[in-house]
Parts: C-alpha cells; structure tokens; sequence
C-alpha cells in the first residue's frame, strides 16, 4: 500500500497567511492602535477569525457612507465558545449586559450550534468585550477559522442522566483541541508576553499552519440525535453501561457546509469508524485532527471536507 | 479738527526735503480683512495726497519697533469677546506686558472696527487707544468707531485723517520716500488681487453639495463644491471664502406675518435703493442674528415694559439677545409697523466667512468649503444658521451662490516645503488642513504633516475620514491624533491629544515644526493654548514665564497660526 500524502501543488494565500501569523497574533495588537479605520488590515482581517470574531460591515449604507467620505461601518461579529451550549443565568445576564449597552443591535443572536454570536461591536469594544466574557468564565477562542470549533452536545440535560457526563467530555474535547498560542490573551486581555518559546512544537495537534479548514465535533447521547452525529468531522456517541458512560461509538467524516455552485464541496455525511473507551477519547480526536492537519488540501481556502 | 477739509488735489510735498522724519505708519489689524481694506485705502490716499507712509499688518510688526516710530494710525478690529485679532495678539501682549515699548514721543490715532451685536463692541481699538495713552503717547484725535456697515463711518475717518496729515506732515516728510516703504502687503505674492470682492462677487455654480457626517451624526456637516469656472479667481490654502447667503423666505414670511407687514411694500434702504420689502428681507438685511439696537429700536416702538426693561439693562440684553431670535421677539411681542419701520430696525446683511478645505494645486477651478448646520429651537419654533441653512439645507448642486475670497494674511503654509507641520483642528476646523494637504501632496513637499482633530464620534463625524485614509497610507500624513469626545464615558479633546503625545510634540517643534489651530476660538482654541504651554514648559524644562515667551516667539515668527472663529 502506498504512502498517503496530503495533495501536492502550490498552496493557497491562506495557508501564508496562517504559517506567517507568528501563532495567530499577527499585526492585530497595531490595528487595535490604528484611529484612521475601524476594522482591520491585510492578513489580520482573516486571523480575527481564529479569536472568534468576523470583521463585517453595514452594507446597507456602505454606499451612503463612501458618498460622504466615510469608511463602511466597520464592526465585529463575535461568536462565543461554549462547549454543549450549557451557560449559567449569571452567565446569561452577563451576556444580555454588554449586547445591550455596547452592541450596534443591542442583541444576543443564538446559533445552530449552540452558541451566541454578538453582531455589530465597533473596534473600540472588542477588547472589552473580550474582557467582559473572560470575567464571566467564557471566551471566543476558535469559535471561527480553520481550527476545532464549538463543541456540540446532546443539548438536554433534562432527557439523559448520561448528559453530565457527556458534556464534561465535550468540554474536555474543546479545551484538548484549542490553539495553544497564547495570543488571545496577549491581544484582549493584557496577557503576558509570553517570551519566544513559540516552536514548531508550540502546536502539537493544530500544528503552525493550524487546519487546512474549519473543523467540527459533536458529543451525541441517543437516541437523540439533535446535533446530527452524520453532518460533522468527528462525532462521538455516548455509550453507557449500568447507567454510566463508558466509551463513545465514533464517526469520523461528515460535513453540511459547502461553497455555492463547487461539487467537490458537496456536503458528506461522516463514516462509523467503531468503538473507542472513554480513556481513548482524546488521543482519538486529536489523532483525527492531525490526520486532517497533515493529509487534508492546502491548495485551496474552505477545501472538501475530506 | 475739521472732518470737512478736503485733500488739497495734487499736495505734492516735494518742497520738504530739508528733514528726514521716519514716514507715518498705518497699521493694520485684521481678522476678515474689512480692517485691512480700510487701512489700505488709508495708505492709497496718503500716497496720493503726498505724505510718506508705511503699510504693516500687525502680525508682520515686531512690537519692540513701536519705540521708533513717530506717527501710528491703527486700525484694528475686534472679534470674539472684545479679543484683538489673531495677528495682532503679540504687539497686544506687549502693550500691556511688564515691558511695554517707549512710546512717550509718539503720535496716535485709533479706528476700531466691530460688531455692535456683542458685548466688548470695538475693544480691541478701545484697548490700543487707552493704552498707547497710558503710557504717554500722543492721541491726535478721538478714536472712531465702525459698526458691521463699517465703510461710510471708515471713510470719513480715512478722509478726516488724510487732510489733518497732509496739513501738518506735508512740509516734513520725503514725498516720494513711499516706494522704499510700500508695505509687504501689497507685494505679498501670496495674497493676489482679487478681481471678484466682497462688494462685487463672482456667482458661482454649486457642483456638491454632500453632507460628510453620518445619518446617525448629531450633527449636519456639508462638503460643498463650487465651479469658478473661467472667473480667474485664484486663492491660496488658509484663505476664507466669502459668501453672500439668503434668507430663508419661510422666516421673512413669519417676520412679516407677526408685524402685519405687506411684502409687496417699498423700503428704502440706507444705501438709498428703493425695493420691496419682502424681497429686501432676504436679499438686503441681517434677521437671523438679533443686536441690541434691534431690541433698543423695537421695545421704543411697542413700549413693551419687559422689552424696555431689557434695553436698559445692557448685560441682560447680551444674554437675552443671545438666545433669542429676532423672530422670537416678534413673536412674543407682535406689533404692527410699516415696512420702513421694520426695515429701520434692521442691519445690512453680511457676508460670512469660510475657510476654504480646498487647494488649486488639486482642485483647478474648484473652491471647497466645510460647513455646519447652525440649528437651535426657541418657543417651539426650529431655527437655522442664516449662511449655513441656506447653504446646507435650501441650496443643491446646480444652485447659484454669491461669492469671493478674503485672502489670509497669516494662515499660511511653510515657504519651505520640508519644514514639518502640526495641524490643531475640530469640528470643521478641519477645512483649511485638507487644502494644505492637498497643496503639499500636489506639489510632492516633503515635509511632516501631523493631523491632530477632534469630533463628537468616530464613526459618525469624522470628517473626510477616506481622504486621510489615503493619505496616511502613501505617508503624506506622517502621523496623526484624534479626539473623540462622545466614544467613551469621559470627554477628549483635542487638548488631550497634545498632551498625551508632548514629547512627539516637543520633539517635532525642535525640528522646527509649524503649529496650525484651527476652530472655535473660546473653547477649543484658548484650551489648546493651554496644553501646548503646558507641553513646552514640561518637555522643554521651561518656567510658565519662559515657556509663554516661548510661544510668544513662535507667534512672532509665524511658526504659531491660528484662525479661529
């Protein structure tokens, strides 16, 4: 059998992008300084997105505003991780607080995959808005970008006694998976410098390029099936024994999203690839996360699933 | 002395040579140019009538050379809260500072020039009259004071002046010593006769009119473009555009309503042009900012005892006129008079002044200018900015505009194209920097530009915000700073700015920048004053004395402009 090797041929701007962002901070701490603009510049517009945030602008007006000499209305979209979606009340009016007072909307929007998005916080709130999350117990590190995103699981806790268990090894799964660069804190919360140890082995499962696409997990307790374990990369099913959970049935492969009118990114749905224990499941994740990191297509930005 | 004496035609002094006395200096201290046209045709007619004489505006006159000097006709205007203008600030400051120059054997008189409709009416002629007496100069007749319809009053003085000179200098000056002493005014290659004037502008076509602050802005701010077409008209960046605006109709049809006026009457005008009254409203006659002598006039006419009351109390008649409209007046106290009474009670209109945001070198035949909406409730009526509603809100691109340049006489530009410049503006203070930049940008200077402006919010009025961008991003803006008051719970400004980067500031004067504030001249500007005297006596290790004499000289030297409003 011969040696599978990730697709050869020149690789696209984002994979430079990505390999030169010196662990994702690129210039993004100048930008915040930058008072001529409000959004960001060059290679930094992209590795927002890896601290969870979209720079978007009010495309209603962006017309209007370039007649009167003004840039669009440049803005962030932040989505917030939150592995299982499982927040407090105190979290939740946490949350509500800074939408209303500091938000171009004044609202908390709810996404498909668990979490809430903020739309419309102008530069001079992104790092409070960081900051405000960090105090709360939450952050928006690889909510967005080519890494492991939002954690999904079975979402209630009320259907399975297994659920509180599961989640705490949906969390366990975010946390293993999340960039190990420290540039989040550095860049929004007054972090330490961290003194050059970045290596080539800072990132041992994302690696320095991080992933050749966006990836997606989910925990699944049946018989539900809420957060369909057919439709993302890498999904774990519950299975219990005597009341407890025991290991995860797992399918490796699937994946909805795709690029309007590009057949090869037709959506997929993932294959069973059989039983791991509990103990295996994160050298399991990661092992499938490296395998995407190493074998997946670099030649093109958002390539096929697999 | 006698104001009727005519100048003898043809007083040719040539007889009196035997004495070399120093020629008579007309000094001029100018704000919008009206006191520097009237000092200018003061020089004209000496020169015609035969006495030597030199022409300086103030801000080129060192204050020191006042000790020499034997004879000094000032002429001065006033703005603000009775401050002199901005050129004549440093020879001010000197009068009245602890070294005052020896004027014991010199010769004076004063005219001032002002605006009635404020408190400290012509104080700037009022304070260089008194002082040079106090300190023992001879005052060789009354000062004389103009109102805004200053030209027949300036005049008369002018002429007054002429024959009292030719009568008692003719004898003992160098006739034709003039040519030596012609003012650098007249040859100042930077200020170009202009062919359009105040009294006879060039009408020229709106090509935009684009409001620049954001539909969420608190504030209406207009980019206006006008078409010079072939007039030849030619200014440089930190000249004002004169504009000649019209009333809005809606107001002189409420004016006319409330005095039981009929708008097809004739008025005569102190001019002596007869015209209806309706249409003298609009195109002749100043009703959008109230003056004393209004109230005076009309409270006489109603013998209202609130209105009379105020007429007699001159304080609480500044705060009253402030806030309230002459519409306002009318409003609350209708009464009916004929359309020469309320024609009487009113003054001409005038021009206003803009500074214009544009540069030839950029532009061609274009002139721009900034302005924003003067707009303000009262008695549940909206009020507009007489020039700035008609502007903002009744003119579009098409539309026909009255206008011409006041040139400036010290807002300007470095000679030298590598020499680094700090620009100080908010609010539409910004106009005059777009042009500078737009020159030195045409013409590839070198120099450092360093923007420091200040607005409400930065999203919403951060004004021409795409043209800094591209100047920042091909480096023509080398650095730049900005103020925005309402992005957070405490307010900046400006001032802020400066003194948050006074090492950069400090560093950049060493380097021999030029400081350039532009804006509101009671807050923002006496503010700035502040912190960059703040600035110079920290960074510089400077005592507050030392650190004032400092500024003092950049003042003096021109490296410290100002054109505030």
């Amino acid at each position: 059998m011969s040696e599978i090797k990730a697709p050869a041929g020149k690789l696209s701007d984002n994979e430079r992008q990505k390999g030169n962002s010196k662990y994702l901070r690129g210039t993004i701490a100048e930008d915040l300084q930058d008072p001529l603009t409000g959004g960001f510049r060059g290679d930094n517009f992209n590795l927002i997105r890896f601290h969870g945030m979209y720079e978007q602008d009010d495309r209603d007006i962006r017309g209007e505003r370039v007649e009167q000499k003004l840039e669009p209305l440049k803005n962030v979209m932040l989505r917030c991780r939150m592995p299982g979606g499982v927040i407090t009340p105190a979290q939740w009016l946490g949350i509500e607080e800074f939408a209303a007072s500091h938000t171009m909307y004044g609202s908390v929007r709810i996404t498909n995959r668990q979490t809430f998005q903020y739309h419309g916080v102008l530069k001079q709130n992104i790092r409070p808005v960081h900051q405000w999350l960090h105090q709360l117990g939450l952050d928006s590190i690889a909510t967005a970008g080519d890494v492991n995103r939002n954690v999904l699981c079975t979402s209630n806790p009320v259907e399975s006694e297994l659920h509180v268990q599961a989640w705490e090894w949906a969390k366990k799964i975010s946390e293993h998976l999340l960039p190990k660069t420290q540039a989040y804190a550095e860049i929004w919360l007054d972090g330490e410098k961290v003194q050059s140890t970045d290596t080539d082995t800072l990132e041992p499962i994302l690696g320095k390029s991080y992933l050749p696409r966006k990836f997606k997990t989910t925990v699944i307790i049946p018989p539900q099936n809420d957060v369909d374990l057919h439709a993302n990369d890498l999904n774990f099913v519950a299975i219990e024994q005597d009341g407890n959970l025991i290991g995860f049935n797992v399918l490796i492969g699937g994946g909805l999203s795709m690029e309007h009118g590009n057949t090869a990114t037709f959506p997929t749905t993932a294959y069973e690839f059989g039983f791991i224990p509990l103990e295996k499941t994160l050298e399991t994740a990661a092992a499938v996360v490296t395998t995407q990191r190493d074998l997946g297509d670099r030649r093109v930005p958002n390539p096929p699933h697999w | 002395m006698d104001a009727s004496g005519a100048v003898p035609a043809g007083v040719a002094a040539a007889q009196a040579t035997q004495e070399q006395a120093s020629p008579v200096l007309v000094l001029s201290a100018s704000q919008t140019g009206n006191a520097r046209r009237v000092a200018q045709s003061l020089q004209d007619k000496l020169k015609a009538a035969g006495v030597a004489s030199v022409l300086k505006s103030a801000g080129d006159y060192k204050s020191r050379q006042l000790a020499a000097e034997r004879l000094v006709l000032v002429v001065a205007s006033t703005q603000g809260d009775g401050e002199p203008p901005e050129e004549a600030l440093s020879l001010h400051k000197a009068l009245f500072g602890k070294k005052p120059p020896e004027v014991k054997s010199l010769q004076y008189a004063v005219l001032g020039l002002g605006d009635s409709s404020y408190p400290d009416f012509c104080q700037a002629g009022k304070d260089f009259d008194s002082r040079l007496e106090q300190l023992g100069a001879q005052r060789l007749f009354d000062r004389v004071d103009c109102d805004l319809d200053y030209q027949a009053t300036a005049d008369e003085w002018v002429e007054k002046t002429v024959a009292w000179l030719v009568e008692h200098e003719s004898r003992n000056t160098a006739a034709n010593a003039a040519p030596a002493s012609v003012s650098a005014l007249v040859n100042d290659p930077q200020v170009h006769a202009q062919i359009y004037t105040r009294e006879k502008p060039f009408t020229a076509t709106i090509l935009t009119n684009q409001k620049i602050t954001s539909r969420n802005s608190l504030k209406d701010v207009r980019h206006l473009e006008f078409d010079l077409g072939d007039s030849g008209i030619r200014y440089q960046p930190g000249d004002a555009l004169g504009v000649w605006f019209r009333n809005d109709p809606a107001l002189v049809d409420s004016i006319l309503a409330s005095t039981g006026v009929d708008g097809a009457e004739d008025v005569t005008l102190a001019d002596g042009k007869t015209l209806g009254v309706r249409y003298a409203l609009i195109h002749h006659l100043e009703i959008t900012q109230n003056t004393p002598a209004f109230v005076k006039g009309y409270a006489q006419l109603t013998q209202d005892q609130a209105l009379l009351d105020l007429a007699a109390d001159s304080k609480a008649l500044q705060d009253y006129i402030a806030e309230t409209p002459i519409d306002v007046v009318l409003r609350r106290v209708p009464q009916t008079l004929t359309a020469q009474q309320l024609c009487d009670l009113l003054r001409p209109l005038t021009p206003r002044m803009y500074s214009i945001a544009s540069a030839q070198e950029e532009v061609g035949d274009e002139v721009h200018i900034t302005v924003a909406l003067v707009e303000y409730e009262q008695d549940a009526v909206q009020y507009q900015g007489g020039a700035s509603g008609y502007l903002n809100r009744r003119l579009e691109a098409g539309d026909e505009v009255a206008i011409f340049i006041e040139p400036s006489a010290h807002f300007r530009l470095p000679q030298d194209p590598q020499t680094p410049i700090i620009m100080i503006g908010a609010g539409t203070g910004i106009a005059p920097f777009r042009a500078f930049l737009q020159k030195r940008d045409a013409e590839d200077q070198e120099g450092g530009n360093w923007l420091i402006f200040g607005n409400q919010s930065f999203k919403d009025d951060f004004l021409y915000q795409l043209e800094w961008q591209q100047l920042a991003k091909s480096e023509r803006l080398s650095h730049y700073s900005f103020a925005w008051s309402r992005d957070q719970q405490e307010k900046i400004y400006v001032q802020h700015k400066l003194l948050q980067e006074g090492k950069q500031l400090w560093q950049w004067l060493q380097k021999g920048a030029h400081l350039y504030v532009c804006g509101d001249a009671s807050r923002m500007a006496k503010d700035v004053e502040a912190a960059l005297l703040e600035v110079i006596a920290s960074e510089g290790g400077l005592s507050v004395d030392d650190a004032d004499a400092y500024l003092d000289e950049l003042r003096e030297s021109h490296r410290y402009q100002r054109d505030v409003y």
